[in-house]
C-alpha cells in the first residue's frame, strides 16, 4: 500500500510541476511587451484580430454590450514624431451586432444608425499625444449617422514585434492597441428612446495591425 | 395599462405624438373657423395649415431636426409638405385641369427622388431609375385617385386617416417607433380636421388638406419601406388600403351619392387591408422574438 501511495504522490508532484511550468510559459506569452525597439511604420488593421465594441445603459438598470462585426483601416506610428501619427478607421454601421436580431434590425433603421443613408462610421485622427511610456491621447474626428464631432481616445499600446509564426496575411511585424472614449449619442443625431436607452455610450476599439511599410 | 401610463417614456410618446399636435391643430382650426366666417372659401386652406402646423409640432417634439439643407431623409419631411402642398394649391387655381395633374406628378416625382437619393446613388443607373419610377408613379396615381377634382375631399381624408393609422400600427413592429410616432401624429391632425369639417354644416374639406396628408403619408411610407426595411407584403397591403379607399370614393362620387356614409365608406373599405398588414407585421415581430 505504502509504495502505491508514494508512487501516486510522486506522479502527482511531477504532474503539478509540469503544469505549473507550462502555466508560467502561458503567462509569459500573455504578458504583452515590445519585442522589437522599432515599431515605427505604416500598418494595415487586421480585421480578423480587431474589434470595435460599445456599452450603453438600458432602462436605467443594466448595461447592454454591442459590437460591430466589420472593421477596416490603417495607421502609422513613429515614436520619434508621434504628432505625425495617423489613424483611419472605417466601420460599416450595418455590421452592428447586439446578439439580438430584431434589435439589430431596428438599430440599422431610421430611429438609430439609418445605415441605408449613412452606411459607414469613420474616424480620422488629427494628432497623437503620448502621455506616458505606453499610452497617449488620440485626437480626431468621429463621424456617426452623418454627423462629425471631435473626440479624444485614450490609447494604450499593448505591444509590438515580429510574429513570424503566423502565416500571411496575419503574420509579420505586428502591433496592438486598445482605445476607449465616451460619447453622447444625441451629439450625433441619435436621441431616440431617451427614456429607455442611455445617452452616454462607451466606445472601445481593440486593434491589431500588420506593418506594410517601415 | 395603468403601469404603461406610469412610464415616463410612454407618456412622452403620447404627449409628443398625439396630444400636443392635436391641441395645436384644434386651436388653429377653431380660430380659422371664426376668422373666416365671412370668407368660408379660405377655410380649407387654413385647415391644411392647421394640419401642417399640428404635424410640425409633433415632428419638432419627436425629431427636432429643422436643418437646412436637410441633413437626413426624414428632415426633408416638413419642407416637402410645405413646398409641395403650396405648389399643388397654386396649381388648383389654374384654369386647365392638366396643371392640377402635372403639378402633383411633378411634386411626387421630385419628392420620390429626394427621399430615395441616398439609396439611388448606391445602385446601378438602371436599378435606381426603376426604383425611382416605381415610387413616383405609385405616389402620383394614388394622389390623382384621391384628389381627382375640386369636389369635397372628405373621402380622401378618411382614406388617408386609415392609412396613417395603419402605418402607426405596423411601423413599431417592423423596426421604427419613430415612424409610428409620425404616423400617429398625422392620424391625429387628420382626425381633428375631418371631425371639425363633419360637425360644421356645409364645410368642405378641399384639396390643400388632402395634399398635405398625401405628401406626409407618402414620405413616411417611402421611409418605412426603404430605410426601416419593412417587408413588401406589408407595404402592398397598406397601398391596397389607400387604393381601395380611393376607388370606392371615386365610384360613389361618380354615381352621385352623398351624405355621411359616402364619406365613411372609403374608410370602412380601407380598414380590412390595414388589418391584414397589421396581422402580417405582428406575425413577423413575434417570429423574431418579440420586444427588447
Amino acid at each position: 500500500m505504502l509504495p502505491n501511495k508514494v508512487s501516486i504522490a510522486l506522479r502527482t508532484a511531477i504532474l503539478s510541476i509540469a503544469l505549473s511550468t507550462s502555466l508560467v510559459s502561458l503567462a509569459d506569452a500573455a504578458a504583452y511587451h515590445r519585442l522589437d525597439a522599432s515599431p515605427a511604420g505604416s500598418y494595415r488593421i487586421d480585421p480578423n484580430h480587431s474589434l470595435a465594441w460599445f456599452t450603453i445603459g438600458h432602462a436605467g438598470v443594466a448595461v447592454v454590450v454591442g459590437r460591430f462585426d466589420k472593421l477596416s483601416g490603417s495607421y502609422s506610428f513613429n515614436p520619434a514624431n508621434p504628432a505625425g501619427d495617423k489613424v483611419n478607421l472605417r466601420i460599416p454601421a450595418a455590421s452592428i451586432n447586439t446578439n439580438f436580431a430584431l434589435r439589430d434590425h431596428d438599430l440599422r433603421g431610421p430611429d438609430f444608425f439609418n445605415v441605408r443613408e449613412f452606411p459607414n462610421i469613420t474616424f480620422v485622427s488629427t494628432r497623437y499625444q503620448p502621455t506616458g511610456k505606453e499610452g497617449g491621447q488620440l485626437y480626431g474626428k468621429l463621424t456617426i449617422h452623418g454627423v462629425t464631432r471631435p473626440v479624444t481616445f485614450q490609447v494604450r499600446e499593448i505591444g509590438a514585434g515580429p510574429v513570424p509564426a503566423l502565416p500571411k496575411p496575419w503574420g509579420g511585424y505586428l502591433s496592438g492597441y486598445e482605445a476607449t472614449t465616451t460619447i453622447q449619442r444625441s451629439d450625433f443625431g441619435m436621441d431616440a428612446y431617451a427614456g429607455m436607452i442611455a445617452n452616454t455610450v462607451h466606445l472601445h476599439v481593440n486593434i491589431e495591425g500588420v506593418r506594410t511599410a517601415g | 395599462m395603468w403601469n404603461l401610463w406610469q412610464s415616463g417614456f410612454v407618456r412622452s410618446l403620447i404627449l409628443d405624438s398625439a396630444l400636443l399636435p392635436a391641441v395645436v391643430a384644434m386651436l388653429i382650426v377653431v380660430a380659422a373657423y371664426y376668422k373666416t366666417r365671412k370668407y368660408p372659401g379660405w377655410r380649407s386652406t387654413f385647415w391644411a395649415a392647421a394640419m401642417l402646423a399640428g404635424f410640425l409640432v409633433g415632428y419638432a417634439l419627436t425629431y427636432r431636426d429643422f436643418s437646412f439643407p436637410p441633413r437626413t431623409v426624414l428632415s426633408w419631411l416638413p419642407w416637402l409638405a410645405l413646398v409641395g402642398g403650396t405648389i399643388a394649391a397654386i396649381a388648383d387655381h389654374c384654369r386647365h385641369q392638366w396643371w392640377r395633374y402635372g403639378a402633383r406628378g411633378l411634386v411626387a416625382g421630385a419628392s420620390a427622388f429626394i427621399l430615395l437619393w441616398p439609396i439611388l446613388r448606391q445602385e446601378t443607373m438602371l436599378a435606381a431609375f426603376v426604383a425611382w419610377l416605381t415610387v413616383a408613379v405609385l405616389w402620383s396615381v394614388l394622389w390623382f385617385a384621391l384628389t381627382p377634382d375640386h369636389r369635397d375631399q372628405k373621402p380622401a381624408g378618411i382614406t388617408l386617416l386609415v392609412g396613417a393609422v395603419g402605418l402607426a400600427l405596423v411601423a413599431p413592429l417592423l423596426g421604427s417607433i419613430l415612424l409610428a410616432q409620425f404616423g400617429a401624429t398625422l392620424a391625429v391632425v387628420l382626425t381633428v380636421a375631418l371631425v371639425f369639417s363633419l360637425l360644421v354644416r356645409g364645410s368642405r374639406w378641399d384639396s390643400p388638406s388632402a395634399d398635405v396628408g398625401i405628401l406626409i403619408l407618402g414620405a413616411l411610407m417611402v421611409d418605412l419601406r426603404f430605410y426601416a426595411g419593412a417587408s413588401m407584403v406589408v407595404m402592398v397591403w397598406l397601398l391596397v388600403s389607400l387604393a381601395a379607399g380611393a376607388g370606392v370614393a371615386r365610384i360613389l362620387q361618380h354615381r352621385g351619392h352623398s351624405g355621411r356614409w359616402t364619406v365613411l365608406a372609403p374608410g370602412l373599405i380601407g380598414f380590412p387591408p390595414v388589418a391584414v398588414a397589421g396581422w402580417v407585421a405582428l406575425q413577423t415581430y413575434l417570429a423574431s422574438g418579440g420586444g427588447y
